[in-house]
């Protein structure tokens, strides 16, 4: 017997998200509401603060205004991508001292291994790494473009 | 706060804290582009939310800690996520119930759907 995945036909996760703010605490909170209206979490500000302690370990700016964060956690009910871009650039304590114009927030549920969640993280900052790439993004904010960048990410 | 919420969090800091602290996950991670760096905060965080913990609860939580790596599990459908085990309908909570609840099969605190 086939077996075939079906997908829904409006798959929600992932999102793209235009950052406001200047501050990554605020960012991250914008993650987390989006999330929280994607139905992915519970205990939303649990997320929230883990995700600050993730960036109390080193920060998770990788670098020539990029920023990569995320939790695996049991408090994510269901895997989600959010990508954020922000014009003005947002202050991520970067080792490069650039401010992040590009943020992604990967959510993998706990009950997934700690793997998967790597190869998670991995295949975003794999898709996203050309600067060229993430000022298109910038530039055209298109989801339909993103979701075929981002499609060997694991779900 | 809950206990089962507290013991969430527990667990969540405990899951953070091993990232930097075991040289294998940790240098997965250096291997992606990010610089992981000792916590104490993280500590001190810990060790705070640990007194508030019931201590009954919390040597159950660390024996399966130290045993399986996780002290707490999710349940789905009535099956521990820990250990696959179908745990019988009595087992689970009134709704909007927040007491903690162990695993028949593997021990661990489980926290129901």
């Amino acid at each position: 017997m086939a077996i075939a995945e079906i997908f829904p036909v409006t798959d929600t996760s992932l999102d793209l998200l235009e950052l406001r703010h200047r501050r990554r605490e605020t960012a991250l909170h914008q993650f987390v509401q989006s999330a929280l209206e994607h139905r992915a979490l519970r205990h939303p500000e649990l997320v929230e603060s883990q995700l600050a302690r993730r960036e109390r370990l080193g920060s998770t700016a990788l670098g020539r205004g990029f920023a990569v964060t995320g939790a695996w956690s049991l408090c994510v009910r269901s895997p989600l991508v959010l990508v954020g871009v922000s014009e003005r650039g947002l202050e991520w304590d970067a080792e490069d001292g650039a401010p992040v114009h590009v943020a992604t927030c990967v959510l993998t549920p706990g009950e997934c291994t700690e793997d998967l969640h790597v190869r998670r993280v991995t295949a975003v900052v794999a898709a996203l790494k050309l600067q060229r790439t993430r000022q298109r993004l910038i530039d055209r904010r298109d989801l339909a473009w993103l979701a075929n960048l981002l499609r060997e990410v694991p779900r | 706060m809950s206990m089962a919420r507290a013991f969430l969090e527990l667990h969540e800091l405990d899951q953070l804290l091993a990232q930097a602290s075991d040289p294998a996950r940790a240098a997965r991670w250096r291997k992606v582009g990010y610089t992981l760096a000792a916590a104490p905060t993280l500590v001190r965080d810990r060790e705070r939310l640990a007194v508030t913990l019931d201590r009954r609860w919390l040597g159950v939580y660390e024996r399966c800690l130290g045993r399986y790596g996780k002290g707490l599990s999710t349940v789905r459908k009535r099956v521990c996520l820990g250990c696959r085990l179908t745990l019988p309908t009595s087992a689970a909570p009134p709704p909007g119930d927040a007491h903690l609840h162990v695993c028949e099969g593997c021990g661990r605190l489980l926290l129901w759907d």
